[in-house]
C-alpha cells in the first residue's frame, strides 16, 4: 500500500501574499494591460521575424525532419507572441500548423502543405489586411480541411 | 478573483523559464506589472534546475517545451527535491500547446496549473491568486509529489451512488491528439471539485 505524506506548510508565496501591503487586484491587471500595449509593437517585430524566417523555409529545396521541425518552432514562437484579441485568426491558424506537423511525421505532401500553411499565416499577419479579409481567408482555409 | 482583492508580491523572487527570447521577455515584463519585486530568468530547464538547487524561489513559470530538460520534466525534478521548503515552491507551466495529455502531464508531474501560450495577465494573475488563497496541501505519494487534487476523484457519496459522477470515465492519457482545451477548461481540469448532489 503506498504511503501518502501530506506536507501542511505554507509555500513562501503564500506567506508573502499574506503579509501586509500589496496592490489592488484591478491595479495590477492595469498595469499588466499597460504593458501589454507597451510591447505590442515589439512583437509585430517579432511576428515579421518570424514570417521571413517561414519565408526561407519556403524558399528551401532540401527539406527533412529537422526543417519540418523548424516549421514547429516557428509556429510555436508566432503563438507565444501573438495578442489573443487582435491576432485571433493568426493564432488560430499557427495552432492548425502546430497541429499538422504533429501529426504528420513523414509524408510526401508536407511541403506543399506547410508551404499552403505559410501562405496563409502571411495573410493572417498582415496588419494591412482587414479582420473580414482574415476571416475570409481562415475560413476558406478551415474549409480545406476534413471534419 | 475580485478586482479589490489584494495582491502583495513586494518581497517575491520568480523563476522564469523559457527559451522563447521574447516569450520570457513578455512574462517576465508581466509579472513585474504584477508587482514582482525580484525576476530571476533561464533560457532552459537545465539553467532553472542549477538557479534552484543555489537558491529560493517563491514562484516557478515555465515553458512545457524546451531542448533537452523539458518544464515537465523540471517541474518533476523540483518535486524530488530533498527539503520540503524547496519542493513545495508552487510551479506553473505555460505552453502554446494544450492538448489534453499534455495538460494531463502537467498536472502529473505536480504542476499547480497550466496556462495556454499566449499569456493574458488575468488569466497568469488569477491562477498565482487561486495559489496563494486556496493553500492547497501537498502531497507525497511517491509516484506523484504535488498538490493535494483528491477531491477530483472522489468517488459519489453513497447516498448519490447514481449520481453524475457513476459515469466517469478515466482520462484518456495516450497519444491521442485532440483540440487545444481552452483556459477555462484547463482550470477547470486541474482544479479540485466537489461532487454535486
Amino acid at each position: 500500500m503506498t504511503v501518502v505524506r501530506t506536507i501542511h506548510k505554507a509555500s513562501s508565496l503564500v506567506l508573502a501574499m499574506r503579509a501586509a501591503g500589496g496592490i489592488h487586484a484591478r491595479t495590477a491587471l492595469d498595469q499588466a494591460e499597460q504593458t501589454v500595449r507597451a510591447a505590442r509593437a515589439e512583437n509585430l517585430h517579432g511576428q515579421a521575424e518570424l514570417f521571413a524566417q517561414m519565408r526561407n523555409w519556403k524558399a528551401t529545396s532540401l527539406h527533412n525532419d529537422a526543417t519540418w521541425l523548424d516549421l514547429y518552432e516557428c509556429s510555436s514562437g508566432l503563438i507565444s507572441i501573438c495578442d489573443p484579441d487582435e491576432d485571433v485568426h493568426l493564432l488560430r491558424c499557427a495552432r492548425l500548423l502546430c497541429e499538422y506537423v504533429a501529426r504528420t511525421a513523414e509524408g510526401e505532401r508536407r511541403k506543399v502543405i506547410g508551404d499552403l500553411f505559410i501562405s496563409t499565416l502571411s495573410v493572417l499577419g498582415d496588419q494591412a489586411n482587414k479582420a473580414e479579409v482574415r476571416t475570409e481567408v481562415l475560413g476558406a482555409f478551415e474549409a480545406l480541411i476534413p471534419q | 478573483m475580485k478586482d479589490s482583492s489584494r495582491i502583495n508580491f513586494t518581497k517575491t523572487h520568480f523563476l522564469i523559464v523559457d527559451d522563447n527570447e521574447r516569450s520570457l521577455k513578455i512574462l517576465s515584463e508581466l509579472s513585474k506589472s504584477f508587482g514582482v519585486d525580484k525576476i530571476t530568468t533561464a533560457s532552459n530547464g537545465d539553467e532553472a534546475k542549477e538557479l534552484l538547487s543555489r537558491q529560493h524561489f517563491d514562484l516557478l513559470l515555465t515553458d512545457a517545451h524546451m531542448p533537452g530538460c523539458s518544464g515537465y520534466e523540471l517541474v518533476r525534478w523540483l518535486r524530488s527535491r530533498p527539503r520540503d521548503q524547496d519542493r513545495i515552491i508552487p510551479a506553473i507551466i505555460i505552453s502554446a500547446h494544450t492538448r489534453e495529455h499534455e495538460v494531463a502531464e502537467g498536472r502529473d508531474c505536480g504542476a499547480h496549473y497550466i496556462i495556454a501560450k499566449p499569456a493574458s495577465p488575468i488569466i497568469l494573475l488569477e491562477r498565482i491568486y487561486w495559489i496563494a488563497e486556496q493553500q492547497r496541501a501537498f502531497i507525497d505519494a511517491g509516484v506523484y509529489v504535488g498538490p493535494d487534487r483528491r477531491w477530483k476523484n472522489q468517488a459519489p457519496p453513497p447516498e448519490f451512488s447514481d449520481g453524475r459522477r457513476a459515469k466517469d470515465l478515466s482520462f484518456d492519457i495516450a497519444e491521442a491528439v485532440s483540440a487545444n482545451l481552452s483556459d477555462y477548461e484547463l482550470a477547470d481540469f486541474i482544479q479540485p471539485q466537489k461532487a454535486k448532489p
